[in-house]
């Protein structure tokens, strides 16, 4: 829940107080998403060492608020939700979120027990600790037990959204 | 996108238009709206091109113009289809307009699956809204069935600009 300014009685606000206000509702209107309704072009993975990239331009979100816990610092709301099939009963899916290359955060796994079956997972993440600026964006598909191919075709479908959550 | 909001200078006292900026993102972004069929939807549903599912829409209020905001939906179903190999597509129907949200593969036949999916959609105007779940058969072939066994949610909020 975000602090805000406590206004005494009689108190006219100052223009930082005024300016605290209008950062957080500038970061609580921030939301981008992404949607794709058929997945082309197809997306196979068979590694477990490799992220695929769902959506295949970035979406770009800038984050206003810093990386601090406290005022002036806010968090990511994250939903993602996915289909897809494996080609091996017993395979496990991972789907995340990713900020840079070398940052991801996990927001959804299924263990798909029956093979060659359309599925569709689903998860909420709030994602803490990342700085203000510029991120370009892209849900990513693993194959976490690395065994068979997990697939995302025309036949499925990939959507997410993200929006600022103000401290 | 983040809504645009006036910048305050030290020592300025903020004028009428810039509360009125602020008041406008304020009620933009608390106006949600729900609706939830849990065991209430029914559809038959046969073809390739939308058709509606049963049981209740959404009516909802858009504050802002649609250069002023955008809508964000997130919607889900669970049904069955008849055969194997079923290409199911979920969307919602407003002002006229079909828009898709999820598509999946129901592969086995006669087993209930569920499909949910996000999107923004832009250049709504204010007023009055009514949100209609739709489902089709993306190939035609065979019957999608909603029944009392089934979900069927539309969520919407109002992003300002």
């Amino acid at each position: 829940m975000a602090t805000l300014p406590s206004f005494p009685q009689r108190h006219s606000p100052t223009a930082s107080e005024f300016a605290e206000l209008t950062d957080k509702l500038r970061q609580s209107t921030n939301f981008v998403s992404s949607s794709q309704v058929g997945i082309t072009p197809t997306i196979s993975a068979t590694t477990g060492a490799t992220y695929y990239n769902i959506n295949q331009s970035p979406v770009t979100f800038t984050k206003y608020g810093n990386s601090s816990t406290g005022v002036g610092g806010s968090d990511v709301f994250i939903l993602v939700m996915a289909s897809f099939y494996v080609s091996v009963a017993g395979t496990s899916v991972d789907l995340a979120l990713k900020f840079t290359s070398t940052q991801q955060e996990f927001v959804a796994g299924l263990y798909v027990n029956v093979a060659n079956t359309s599925h569709q997972a689903f998860g909420i993440w709030v994602a803490t600790g990342y700085p203000a600026g510029t991120y370009q964006l892209y849900m990513t598909l693993l194959n976490a037990s690395a065994t068979g191919t997990v697939t995302m075709d025309n036949g499925n479908s990939a959507s997410w959204f993200v929006m600022e959550v103000p401290h | 996108m983040a809504a645009s909001l006036p910048a305050l200078l030290a020592g300025q006292n903020p004028n009428a238009a810039q509360l009125a900026a602020i008041l406008t993102a304020l009620k933009a972004i608390t106006n949600w709206g729900v609706l939830c069929l849990n065991g209430t939807a029914s559809a038959t549903i046969t073809g390739s091109s939308y058709n509606n599912i049963n049981g209740g829409t959404l009516t909802w209020t858009k504050n802002g113009s649609a250069a002023g905001s955008d809508v964000l939906v997130i919607g889900g179903m669970s049904g069955y289809g008849s055969v194997s190999t079923f290409p199911t597509l979920f969307g919602v129907n407003v002002a006229s307009t079909d828009y898709d949200l999820a598509y999946v593969y129901l592969n086995p036949g006669s087993a209930h699956c569920s499909l949910m999916g996000t999107r923004v959609l832009t250049g709504l105007g204010a007023g009055s809204l009514t949100f209609t779940p739709r489902a089709k058969i993306s190939n035609g072939v065979g019957t999608l069935t909603v029944d009392s066994n089934d979900t069927v949610t539309i969520v919407v909020a109002e992003l300002p600009k």
